[in-house]
């Protein structure tokens, strides 16, 4: 993939949450404040400036059919074009950024939202998405995907399992930190090894829990961002896979697809070596050893180096490499399909040197990967900086 | 902003009840009909690529790599012993609710095939470990309904 004609920038950010239930606030409000706030962020006035609006979401998560019907009104976005896609943020990302690079907008809105703690039972909507022919009449949790890919990528990598428990204790604590972090914790490796089982060799801890909340950025084209902001972070390259959806015929060791949308934005903005082109990393955590094999699928570390990195504190905030100071979906929280986009607020404000207590000094490009999560192949990837 | 007020007790906060009701039946198509019939016979067929050198299971109509057509002579019978490739004790079940005895389920790569079937693994206190040889058990002739519980479960070989 070639680079776009255009260029492409985020120029607002707005957020609701994130918080493990949210009983005072529907949905839509949730979607409201985060948007108001985007808007005011970019210094905007949707009504006359917003030319259209992407979204992503589930309707079995949203509890209603057609469930992108119910987004413009919120967000401004009325007699707009309004798109929705059922998939992760970062794919509604690249949706606004093709948009605009497309010339079909100046100034596009990117949404999306979890209210996990509205469904009552989201094991079984999981569950829903197995093959009902070949694997449903098995009746079992679709966590056992996951017990069985970290198995193989244990077996595969030899990595220890007190590595991966890492991952949890390094985020858990970053999100301390951090004020939109619902599940911020202290702990220790034992607390992680010794929670209680999942799917083995997968404990509670090692799963992030779902969270509720809302998140909304403003994309504007080149030339616009500059007029509107001179704290713009720009999208140097976007890319997005889908590996075999079968759990026959999938890839269990090395998140492929993962790979794949990584080359295509390496690609894009131009890097060879992803190891030291960026300053910080936010990576989909939703269990901890995704941590571990993402930054292996993004080519950051060799297959089987990122267990020891994390152990040497090489991903820390202050380390060589931070990956995931926000918290992580660990630490935050799951925001469902809001996943990517969560991740990919961390490293906006990071950029832009507004992340508090967690700043990474200086900080001037980052990675942002997300997983559409269980049972799902599907993996997105944006390379940010501050630089066009 | 002003949006939220307080709210002192969660009871006073109003909500609306609902669910929703999917039915419907999942045609399983031409490669799946013949593939179900085969385990109510006992076998297990896969349906194999000579271009790209890899073997489907559950067999299909087409080829994932070169989307080229597998039509009459790519079906082989593979298993029904294999190769452990991963396994997990799974301790919840599909509601979310914990199980008071967990269940074992594997990942198994079957002699001749490539793609890899996920299944029950019962395996009574047989260390498991990776590459460990096992095979497809299947419930009784009349018991077979044509479903994938026709296999009842892997076992470890002796
Ligand atoms: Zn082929």
């Amino acid at each position: 993939m070639r680079r776009w004609n255009t260029e492409v920038a985020i120029v607002g950010a707005g957020w609701s949450g994130f918080r493990s239930i949210s009983p005072d606030l529907s949905f839509r409000e949730m979607m409201f404040e985060a948007a108001t706030k985007a808007y005011s962020d970019a210094g905007i006035d949707p009504r006359r400036d917003l030319d259209g609006l992407v979204t992503a979401e589930e309707d079995f998560h949203e509890g209603v059919a057609i469930s992108d019907e119910y987004v413009p009104d919120q967000m401004g976005a009325v007699l707009k074009s309004v798109h929705t896609i059922a998939g992760d943020g970062l794919q509604a990302l690249a949706a606004g950024v093709m948009q605009i690079a497309a010339g079909a907008g100046r100034i596009v809105a990117v949404e999306s939202h979890s209210k996990a703690s509205n469904v009552l039972n989201l094991d079984q909507i999981t569950a829903l998405a197995l093959d009902p022919v070949y694997q449903r009449p098995l009746e079992a949790h679709p966590i056992f995907i996951a017990g069985l890919e970290f198995r193989r990528y244990l077996e595969v990598t030899g990595t220890p399992i007190e590595h991966v428990a890492r991952v949890v204790v390094k985020n858990r604590r970053n999100a301390l930190r951090n004020p939109r972090a619902a599940f911020p914790a202290d702990l220790t490796l034992e607390d992680v090894l010794h929670s209680e089982p999942l799917a083995e060799p997968l404990t509670r801890a090692m799963a992030a829990d779902p969270a509720d909340g809302c998140v909304v950025f403003v994309l504007a084209r080149g030339d616009v961002a500059r007029t509107l902001t001179d704290r713009a972070v720009w999208i140097r390259g976007l890319g997005w896979a889908t590996d075999s959806y079968t759990l026959e015929n999938r890839d269990w060791e090395g998140a492929r697809y993962l790979r794949q949308a990584a080359e295509r934005a390496y690609r894009q903005a131009g890097i060879q070596s992803p190891r030291r082109a960026f300053d910080l990393v936010e990576v989909d955590d939703t269990f901890a050893y995704k941590e571990l094999q993402h930054l292996e699928a993004l080519g950051l570390c060799r297959p089987g180096e990122a267990g020891r990195w994390t152990a040497e504190g090489a991903t820390e905030v202050g380390g060589e490499l931070p990956v995931n100071p926000s918290g992580g979906c660990l630490g935050e929280g799951h925001l469902l399909e809001a996943s990517g986009l969560a991740r990919l607020l961390e490293a906006v404000l990071q950029l832009r040197g507004e992340a508090g207590p967690r700043q990474v000094p200086n900080a001037r490009t980052a990675l942002v990967a997300s997983w559409r999560g269980l049972p799902t192949t599907t993996g997105a990837v944006a390379v940010l900086s501050r630089e066009p | 902003m002003p949006l939220k007020e307080r709210i002192p007790h969660l009871h006073e906060v109003r909500s609306w009840r609902g669910s929703i009701q999917l039915e419907g039946v999942y045609t399983v198509g031409v490669a799946g009909e013949r593939w179900l019939q085969g385990l109510q016979e006992g076998r297990i067929y896969g349906t194999r690529c000579l271009r790209c050198r890899y073997t489907y299971v559950p067999a299909r109509l087409f080829c994932e790599r070169c989307l080229g057509h597998l039509g009459e002579d790519a079906w082989i019978e593979v298993g029904p012993q294999g190769t452990l490739m991963a396994w997990t004790q799974v301790h919840v079940a599909p509601d979310g609710q914990r199980l008071s005895h967990p269940r074992c389920i594997g990942l198994v790569r079957l002699d001749r095939a490539d793609a890899l079937m996920v299944h029950e693994l019962q395996a009574e206190d047989r260390p498991l470990q990776v590459g460990l040889r096992v095979e497809a058990v299947f419930r009784s002739p009349a018991e077979r309904v044509g479903s994938l519980r026709d296999v009842a479960y892997f076992r470890p070989l002796p």
